[in-house]
């Protein structure tokens, strides 16, 4: 009787093959399991990274997600609201100066039923204050808190979201950098313009003006 | 108890320095220690390639975890993942985007060296499975090469990292597995063809073992009824 021709071994190379395909496999897995595979940054054209807590509106304290409201399936020509995104201290002169000086009359171009700035009926901008804390409330003269946030919304009038962020759980997020240090988020969540990355001179409210389409 | 990425570091170095002892001279001693349960270790050959299987293993490792801190940068935009301690910064290099994937292609560095690390393990686990094959010295030939390009990318990547202004620790652990992954190459190639090499192990006395370990994996002849008579 003939023996059948049975080879139960496999060659060296197939059997080496896959060895590393099943370590390479449960590597590739734990890494894709564990991790976001979305690229998120904060340069130019990059995912804006999370941006969650607590917003005051002036009126009471509530949740807010930047990615509650952002539709990532969105493209330019589609109706959408932008973000103007601010990280700022309650302490830091510049962002006092800009508080007072520069935002009002933005708001007041971009903000609201009366915005003087033509947009078409389905876009529209948000500005939302990010409040850190650049220094401790042990130095002399720095004072934080929730308060703090309300006292200096109150005080430059402005009329748009502050979240606290004086714990900097966004900020390690989002980098190190300086204040105020201005985003603008299109939709969909990708970043469109950052000072940190601008031209000398070329502001937040001059991207506005050029990315943000107008109305009739 | 959460470690820190230095100490999570010492994890990927455990299997390379194992490794490199059991290549170099020193290594004889605990060869032979481990014979009885690996009794290839008693040769030169069998100790380089288990030595290089280690230290391939601790390159793919710390390649891995250098994909995850990559991924792990891009979601969290930055964070703690990943230690900075002086001029020994991670997350500096890894995270930055101008220099963290490989140039054309744009796969991250750890991807790259994951690859390149696994190519090399089935390289040699084939070298060692079968070491009288014909086309073994093709293999040691492909690694030596391999390695070599390898290591003109990691000169780019020393590069990178004075152009950044850090050093990352990840990248140099896995710059030393691949270096020493190389010299192996150049090793087993020298030794092939030499009494270095020899075919088998030393315990395999019998000729018919020995000719079934040559053969393992090989076409085998049927043999037929009349020929088991």
């Amino acid at each position: 009787m003939q023996r059948r021709d049975i080879s139960n071994e496999a060659g060296g190379r197939a059997d080496g093959l896959l060895m590393v395909s099943v370590l390479f496999i449960t590597a590739f897995t734990y890494i894709a399991l564990t991790t976001s595979p979305v690229y998120t940054g904060i340069g130019v054209d990059d995912r804006a990274p999370v941006l969650d807590g607590e917003v005051w509106d002036g009126n009471s304290w509530s949740d807010f997600s930047l990615y509650d409201n952002v539709d990532s399936m969105w493209v330019e020509g589609e109706g959408g609201t932008y973000y103007m995104i601010e990280f700022m201290d309650t302490n830091c002169g510049h962002c006092q100066t800009a508080a007072s000086d520069e935002i009002p009359p933005m708001q007041t171009k971009w903000l609201g039923a009366d915005a003087t700035r033509s947009m078409p009926a389905n876009v529209s901008i948000e500005f939302l204050a990010v409040s850190i804390s650049l220094w401790d409330e042990a130095d002399s003269g720095k004072e934080y808190g929730q308060d703090e946030i309300e006292k200096f919304r109150a005080t430059h009038n402005h009329e748009f979201m502050y979240m606290d962020d004086q714990d900097e759980s966004n900020k390690a997020k989002w980098g190190d950098f300086g204040t105020p240090t201005y985003f603008l988020v299109a939709p969909n969540g990708l970043i469109k313009y950052v000072n940190l990355d601008a031209p000398n001179g070329y502001t937040v409210w001059d991207a506005m003006e050029d990315i943000i389409p107008r109305g009739e | 108890m959460e470690l820190d990425a230095n100490t999570q570091l010492m994890f990927h170095w455990i299997p390379i320095v194992f490794g490199l002892v059991l290549m170099s001279p020193f290594g004889e001693g605990l060869g032979l220690k481990m014979a009885s349960r690996w009794p290839s270790l008693e040769t030169t050959r069998g100790r380089t390639i288990g030595g290089m299987m280690a230290v391939i293993f601790g390159g793919f490792t710390v390649s891995a975890h250098t994909l995850w801190i990559h991924n792990k940068a891009n979601e969290m935009g930055s964070g703690n993942f990943c230690s900075a301690d002086g001029v020994w910064d991670c997350s500096s290099v890894i995270g930055n985007s101008d220099w963290n994937t490989m140039p054309f292609i744009g796969l991250p560095w750890g991807m790259v060296g994951m690859l390149a690390f696994a190519l090399f393990l089935w390289l040699i686990v084939s070298v060692a499975k079968e070491p009288a094959e014909s086309w073994v010295l093709t293999h040691l030939k492909l690694g030596r090469n391999l390695g070599i390009l390898g290591i003109g990318m990691i000169f780019y990547l020393i590069y990178a990292e004075y152009e950044i202004g850090k050093l990352c620790q990840y990248c140099t652990t896995a710059h030393v597995s691949h270096v020493i992954t190389t010299f192996g190459f150049f090793r087993l190639s020298s030794m092939h063809g030499t009494s270095d090499w020899g075919v088998g192990t030393s315990i395999m006395s019998d000729s018919s073992a020995k000719d079934r370990k040559a053969k393992r994996g090989g076409y085998v002849a049927p043999i037929t009824a009349s020929e088991e008579e």
